[in-house]
């Protein structure tokens, strides 16, 4: 990765970002969030939206930007705002 | 840490959590099981401006509170139990602050209740606070007590176990210008008596009590050669020398089993290794053990002091099976003149020459009474003083005339 790259990476704070492993899923710079039910979790980041598909989705803190989901991750979807 | 689980029901959840989100109130734990409400655990700083948030679109119910505040609230709502943990407490802190219980070891002669009425008097009974001084205890027992040779005092939580060792007996030497009789100290069958100074009053085969004159050291004047008077026979004490050597019986009781407990292998076998680096040891036997009754073997395959104390060995554990047989009458004899040997070391003196054992053996049920009858030659022989204390002390000399002691 270029040194550009990572500075937009790290301080873009706007852009939807989300690391999973395993049963839990961390989802940073989460603005609101849209849909949240046990099988599927939306969250808008600034300029894009995370969703994630799964079963027994919860999410286990809310807090600073960051919502940690716990459960089964099935699916991984980012949107982008066009326009 | 204070949480408060709530149950929030009302539509549009999502918003709701959107603007937690944005007012930075933490939220945890949350499910949505439908889109009509969800369940969180609220921070409790969080908690009035999650209300503001909440408004009137969605009814909050506290299910259950978490954290310590919530605790030590409860904790303090139960008074009895309060008072309970306090007494119980406090009766801790009694039951470890008091000596509640001693225990004499190591007395013969002595009775407990006399080293513990002495020990009360230097300071320690049960009752007394735990941080007694224990050096102050025992210097006090050494100039109070002279009956013991050494004492040992040992704190274990509550108990005090004492240890002592007794003085022995002082011999009482008669003086060597002082008349005095050889008595006999031990009840016996006169077998020889040597009598250097004085005249013997037992003849062979008597029988004599603990006590009894065996050689006088009074002496009758039997010289005709001047008149006597009106003061009837007049004797001569002597300082009585000799030896006495009787017949003593000793008489003991053991016990014995009348069934052995024998260990028989059943052939199963869990082999295992064991490395010792220092004090640092690995051994397999001491995790897996299978059996309920084991045998653990060992042989040393290495074992190094330099450069490292390390020691490498092979073992087995082994099942046996335990099982009562009967003792055979030789093995019986056997224990009972071991028992013997044991006891013959104890409680006789070692100048005492032995001229016959008897064992009878009276079985029980389960046990086997074991008498052991001794009889030994020994020297039983005593000086004794007859004078008493403060008696007419300067004119009763040896070899002196006098009349007779009443």
């Amino acid at each position: 990765m270029f040194a550009m790259d990572e500075m937009i990476y790290d301080f873009g704070v706007n852009l939807p970002r989300i690391l999973a492993g395993g049963k839990t899923g961390i989802i940073d710079h989460v603005k609101k969030l849209l849909i949240v039910t046990e099988k599927n979790i939306v969250a808008g980041c600034g300029s894009g939206y995370i969703s994630l598909h799964g079963t027994n989705l919860s999410i286990k803190l809310l807090s600073e930007e960051r919502v940690i989901v716990n459960g089964e991750i099935d699916v991984i979807e980012i949107f982008h705002n066009k326009g | 840490m204070h949480y408060k689980s709530i149950l929030a029901e009302g539509f549009e959840v999502h918003d709701l959590l959107s603007r937690c989100l944005k007012q930075n109130v933490t939220l945890k734990n949350i499910r949505v099981p439908d889109n009509c409400g969800f369940t969180a655990d609220v921070k409790g700083k969080d908690w009035q401006r999650f209300l503001q948030i909440t408004g009137n679109r969605y009814r909050v119910i506290v299910t259950k509170e978490k954290g310590f505040k919530p605790l030590i609230t409860h904790i303090l709502s139960r008074r009895m139990t309060l008072v309970g943990s306090l007494i119980f407490l406090t009766v801790v802190l009694l039951q470890t602050s008091f000596i509640s219980e001693i225990r004499v070891f190591g007395y013969e002669k002595l009775t407990e209740r006399e080293i513990l009425k002495q020990l009360q008097e230097a300071g320690l009974y049960v009752g007394c606070s735990r941080s007694v001084d224990i050096d102050r205890v025992e210097i006090k027992m050494y100039r109070d007590f002279e009956e013991i040779s050494w004492i040992g005092i040992e704190l274990k939580g509550g108990l005090a176990e004492v240890t002592i060792a007794e003085r022995p007996e002082p011999v009482v030497t008669v003086k060597n210008d002082e008349p005095c009789n050889v008595v006999a100290i031990k009840e016996g069958y006169i077998e020889k008596v040597i009598a250097r100074e004085g005249k013997m009053s037992v003849n062979k085969d008597d029988f004599v009590h603990v006590g009894d004159v065996v050689i006088s050291g009074i002496l009758e004047i039997e010289d005709k050669t001047y008149s006597r008077g009106k003061g009837g026979p007049l004797f001569r004490y002597v300082h009585a020398e000799g030896e006495v050597y009787a017949k003593t019986v000793y008489r003991f009781i053991c016990y014995q089993e009348s069934n052995a407990l024998e260990k028989k292998k059943t052939g199963k076998t869990v082999p295992g290794i064991r490395v010792s680096v220092g004090n640092s040891t690995f051994n397999t036997a001491a995790m897996i053990v299978p059996y309920e009754i084991s045998v653990y073997e060992e042989k040393k395959i290495l074992d190094l002091l330099w450069p490292l104390p390390v020691e490498f060995a092979v073992n087995r554990v082994s099942e046996l099976t335990l099982c009562r047989t009967k003792r055979n009458q030789e093995e019986i004899e056997k224990e009972a003149n071991r028992q013997a040997r044991d006891l013959i070391k104890r409680h006789l003196p070692e100048s005492a020459q032995i001229l016959n054992k008897g064992l009878k053996f009276l079985p029980g049920e389960n046990i086997i009474k074991v008498t052991i009858l001794i009889e030994a030659l020994e020297q039983i022989g005593q000086k004794k003083s007859f004078i008493s204390p403060g008696a007419c002390s300067e004119k009763i000399i040896a070899g002196y005339y006098c009349l007779a002691p009443e």
